[in-house]
């Protein structure tokens, strides 16, 4: 995955939050989600904080909707 | 004889303590039901020299912190020090949950290294998702309400008596329940939701002993 593809994947998700969201994250402060968008784009701390998450995020959740799918056949 | 918590917060220093703040209501509620000695230590008494004149003083068997953290400190009112790796002796024989970012991996290990029973934690940036409109009434904010109510587990079910290890498998199962409902919701305020969910969930940690109690 080359590094334009993985800013615009982690921006395009980003832009599925609500304008009006904002973030505390601990010392770097707060940041509503277009100012998430813009340190994304800019690769600052925050930015490169957000863009692991989207990719950690996107690597577990197929183990998190393996447990949902567990849990359907379950109570069938 | 009454078991002692110390809990530590700070109101008005920005948003995001703010949260902290009225979600550790919860907190000293269920300590208070439970026949707890809650001992709070907030704002502008939330300093170096106040938490650690209490922490000799009234020997908590729980401390609870709220506020900013780095991997070797915690701070609370306007930034300043509470405890960090120079100070960690001063959790001797506690266990202790720190919402703060970061202060698992250095102060945890350096506190644990010190004869602190247990030290419980975020590897990173712990995350506060919130609508703007309920900035000045986060009680309402139903984007941070779940994320801090988890990250509640922890100390509830540690004032219940339960192990850290529990205290964590609870918090975790929790999240992963609340994760799973998201993953199906049409709500798109869940998505920051799930975001901080996950990120949190996944930086939560110990240092110490799993089956100490407070």
């Amino acid at each position: 995955m080359d590094k334009a593809y993985l800013k615009k994947l982690v921006i395009a998700r980003l832009k599925t939050i609500p304008p009006n969201i904002s973030f505390s994250v601990g010392s770097y402060g707060d940041y509503t989600r277009d100012e998430l968008i813009r340190e994304v784009k800019d690769e600052s701390p925050v930015g490169k904080e957000f863009t692991e998450i989207e990719i950690q995020m996107l690597i577990d959740t197929p183990k998190i909707v393996r447990r949902l799918s567990e849990k359907a056949a379950s109570s069938y | 004889m009454k078991k002692r918590l110390l809990l530590t917060r700070t109101k008005k220093d920005d948003i995001a303590n703010q949260y902290l703040y009225v979600y550790s209501d919860e907190i000293i509620k269920e300590a208070e039901s439970r026949g707890w000695n809650a001992d709070i230590v907030e704002d502008e008494n939330n300093t170096g020299n106040e938490i650690e004149s209490r922490l000799k003083k009234t020997s908590p068997d729980f401390v609870f912190f709220n506020g900013h953290g780095t991997p070797a400190s915690i701070h609370g009112h306007k930034n300043d020090k509470v405890i960090d790796v120079k100070s960690a002796s001063l959790l001797k024989e506690k266990v202790v949950y720190a919402r703060s970012c970061d202060a698992l991996s250095e102060l945890g290990t350096e506190a644990v290294n010190k004869g602190c029973k247990a030290f419980i934690g975020y590897k990173g940036k712990f995350l506060i998702p919130r609508t703007n409109e309920y900035e000045s009434t986060p009680a309402k904010d139903k984007t941070a309400r779940p994320v801090l109510q988890v990250s509640n587990i922890i100390g509830k079910r540690l004032l219940k008596g339960a192990t850290v290890q529990k205290a964590i498998d609870d918090t975790q199962s929790r999240a992963r329940e609340l994760m799973l409902e998201m993953l199906g919701s049409e709500e798109p305020y869940d998505a920051a939701t799930f975001k901080a969910l996950y990120r949190n969930y996944s930086l939560l940690s110990f240092e110490g002993d799993a089956r100490a109690t407070a």
